[in-house]
């Protein structure tokens, strides 16, 4: 069960209109390393991990997610809301307004719809774990990507805070697979998998 | 699980999905003031049930946990690992 809070979890203030900046940063809304795939992919594995301290990370970085999808959001809203139809026309906008005027849609920056092609829940707790780790790598250079193209410091400062969580969830889940590999035959980690093989005896 | 924590839990889940119900209503409704009334007092019977039941059993909100030298939040099972 969930419930929301009335509030950002990093706050966002931008001022200024910039929409090609905006059409870059949908990527992480809707795109294939985005916040959206982030979170249906670590709420999706829990349930057929066996690790509870892995699905209690899976569980609380899946949360977090949402926030930063939240966040991403506003940034996007932030950097559209007072277009013109000449800026519109001028900056390319004009492809994406057409469809969806000035609301939010999951996408990816090349207009490619949000779809769940570049997630996966292997059912395989390894598996999953690379999974992740190469998640929130695949996040962190999308962001890396982000500030090599934008310096406007009150577009770049959230985006940092962003990047810098993908570092963390990186590690906590580095920590997961070490935590797994330990309860596992060091001689063999794939001997057999928790999530469907009997645990030999 | 006991039947005093399962009786508890569901009484939790009742209390919240009301709250849940009675907060829809008031986002159409926001001058309604039989429905704020009655969301108070199920603010109120939410608050106090899931302190009770977090003293007793656990936490079922992560910023609830009291134990200081384990992190319970990762002890009890997930709500789809209990089977009764």
């Amino acid at each position: 069960m969930w419930n929301y809070e009335k509030r950002l979890q990093y706050p966002v203030h931008i001022t200024k209109c910039d929409p090609k900046a905006a059409m870059i940063i949908m990527s992480q809304y809707g795109g294939p390393d985005g916040e959206a795939n982030a979170s249906m992919r670590y709420l999706s594995q829990r349930y057929s991990m066996e690790n509870r301290k892995v699905i209690g990370a899976l569980t609380d970085i899946g949360t977090e997610e949402l926030a930063h999808l939240e966040m991403i959001a506003t940034i996007i809203h932030q950097l559209t809301r007072d277009l013109t139809p000449e800026e519109i026309k001028a900056s390319g906008f004009d492809k994406y307004y057409v469809d969806h005027t000035l609301a939010i849609w999951p996408q990816a920056a090349g207009g490619i719809p949000f779809n769940s092609c570049e997630i996966q829940c292997k059912g395989d707790t390894i598996t999953d774990l690379y999974e992740d780790m190469a998640a929130e790598q695949k996040a962190r250079s999308t962001y890396d990507n982000i500030l090599r193209v934008i310096k406007d410091p009150e577009i770049a400062d959230p985006i940092k805070f962003l990047r810098e969580r993908e570092i963390v969830h990186f590690q906590r889940f580095g920590e997961c697979l070490r935590r797994v590999q330990d309860d596992l035959d060091h001689k063999n980690f794939y001997a057999f998998n928790g999530q469907i093989d009997k645990k030999p005896c | 699980m006991n039947k005093d924590k399962h009786n508890l839990l569901v009484y939790i889940t009742q209390v919240s999905f009301s709250l849940n119900d009675v907060v829809l209503f008031l986002d159409t409704h926001p001058c309604d003031t039989d429905a704020l009334a009655y969301y108070q007092e199920l603010r109120k019977a939410r608050e106090e049930a899931l302190k009770e039941y977090s003293m007793k059993y656990g936490p079922l909100l992560n910023d609830q946990v009291d134990d200081s030298c384990y992190w319970e939040w990762v002890k009890d099972p997930w709500p789809w690992q209990v089977y009764r």
